[in-house]
């Protein structure tokens, strides 16, 4: 059955029906299906919300794609015993000296020593092939350090234990520009004195300890969120004087911090004359610790 | 023969690139947008042609357009899964050739319903495959056959340039051809004059 052969609109219409994962397969027989599928599918993927790469347990990963309502993907799983010899195909246009290859429906197998030149291969692949008008490319760990991949929008990552400054600063060579960054897991809330974390648009911070002044201090961003973090009291007084006289963190709109210890802030007093500024809402919720 | 006051019972006749003319009912006729929109408010006046397809791929599709009559209208396919036992039947009876040219057929009668069940057919046949496999499905030329390809068509090329080059000389020995009783004529009109101008002269 020539594919290629068929009417523009008959294309269309297989190209609709097959799921993305296969898609994908199909993209990889050759230049002229892979040119095939772009240009039917060019306005479909224009409702593409997100590429999110998500590291999971066991060097398992996940790759979604968002389209509208529906969430399709793949994963790719490291070599097991039993399946420890892999003869690489060209899938993604890595060559023969990157180990991965095509296991089952919508599942891919890779050596884990090449973890992340694979991941690269993936990006750059998916990158290239879905456009990248609107689509957030995104990056989810669960326990580790991801890559440093190029044009990434988003990134959530859980620490993993003893991770230095400077190696979670390597994270984000690639793309340092980022509109949401996540830091969870065992992070000391230490960070890289001008680290790029300071500069993403929206930051999002879990973090048990007592680093958070500083963060607060040095971030140059629009959105701050602190969940579980300690402050020194009079460094909050200090950063809230700043900002509501305009003498500094111009950028911010929204700070929220939810401590989990009692702290007796007088709110009231704290945010008195903050209406007047682009302030979209601080919220300190203030629970009592056992 | 036909009416466009059409009704189930109205019969138009349809003809295969054969030549061949078949009975189908108005009712089965209508699932193609393409009648509706060519004959539906006008009439026939004799078979419709339909010549592009043969007999038993338009006898196949239309075979389907009867069953489906009475299906509730259409909205949207429906998952393979679902498909009824007759659906399932009159899939699995035809061979890949005859499959192709029904997916063709239906298209271009533009019969929403049976299109969309062959292109997810499709589909399906390419639904967990790798790429080794997948390229055999869908018949794609694997790397010789795009170089024995190549190599055609570069000869054709070669030969085209040796056509061309030759044409070219051609064109130019005739040129020269029809450029020679120019000259001669300007040659012999100079020389008349020449001549002209001498006896003048003497005069």
């Amino acid at each position: 059955m020539k594919l290629l052969k068929f009417p523009s609109l008959v294309q269309q219409k297989i190209i609709k029906f097959i799921e993305f994962d296969n898609l994908l397969v199909l993209s990889f027989c050759s230049k002229r299906t892979r040119y095939l599928i772009q240009s039917l599918q060019r306005y479909q993927w224009m409702n593409i919300k997100f590429v999110r790469y998500s590291f999971e347990w066991e060097d398992k990963i996940w790759v979604w794609v968002r389209l509208g309502n529906k969430i399709e993907g793949f994963s790719l799983s490291p070599t097991t015993l039993e399946q420890s010899v892999i003869t690489p195909m060209e899938v993604f246009e890595m060559g023969p000296e990157i180990s991965i290859c095509f296991h089952s429906e919508g599942n891919y197998i890779y050596d884990k020593e090449q973890k992340h030149l694979v991941v690269h291969g993936i990006h750059d692949y998916l990158y290239q092939f879905l456009g990248s008008s609107s689509i957030d490319y995104e990056i989810k760990t669960e326990n580790e350090l991801p890559p440093s991949l190029k044009n990434i929008n988003r990134t959530s990552i859980k620490v993993p234990e003893n991770t230095t400054a400077e190696k979670l600063e390597a994270c984000f060579t690639a793309s340092s520009n980022q509109e949401y960054i996540q830091v969870d897991g065992d992070f000391n809330g230490i960070l890289s004195t001008n680290s790029v974390i300071y500069g993403a648009k929206h930051l999002r911070v879990i973090l048990k300890g007592d680093h958070g002044d500083e963060i607060l201090l040095r971030f140059k961003g629009n959105r701050l969120q602190f969940h579980s973090t300690n402050f020194n009291d009079s460094n909050i007084s200090q950063f809230l004087k700043k900002w509501k006289s305009t003498q500094g963190f111009q950028n911010l709109k929204s700070l929220m911090i939810n401590s989990s210890d009692y702290k007796n802030y007088d709110a009231a007093e704290l945010l008195k004359d903050m209406s007047d500024k682009l302030i979209i809402q601080i919220i300190f919720f203030i629970s009592i610790g056992e | 023969m036909t009416s466009p006051a059409s009704s189930s019972e109205v019969k138009y006749l349809i003809e295969s690139s054969e030549g061949n003319t078949f009975d189908v009912s108005g009712a089965a006729l209508r699932q193609s947008n393409t009648f509706n929109a060519m004959f539906l408010n006008i009439g026939a006046d004799g078979p419709i042609p339909f010549t592009d397809y043969n007999e038993a791929t338009l006898k196949k599709v239309f075979e389907y357009c009867e069953h489906s009559v009475n299906e509730e209208n259409y909205s949207g396919p429906k998952h393979q899964d679902d498909l009824s036992k007759w659906d399932l039947n009159f899939f699995n009876e035809m061979d890949q050739k005859m499959f192709i040219d029904v997916i063709n057929a239906s298209n271009f009668l533009d019969i929403e319903r049976l299109t969309s069940y062959c292109c997810e057919r499709i589909a399906r046949m390419l639904r967990g495959k790798n790429t080794q496999e997948m390229i055999k499905v869908i018949t794609l030329p694997t790397a010789e056959e795009l170089e024995a390809k190549q190599k055609v068509e570069e000869k054709k090329a070669a030969a085209a340039k040796k056509v061309a080059e030759k044409a070219a000389e051609t064109a130019e020995k005739t040129e020269t051809l029809e450029e020679l009783p120019v000259q001669q004529l300007v040659q012999t009109t100079r020389n008349k004059l020449t001549r002209k101008y001498l006896s003048f002269s003497n005069e």
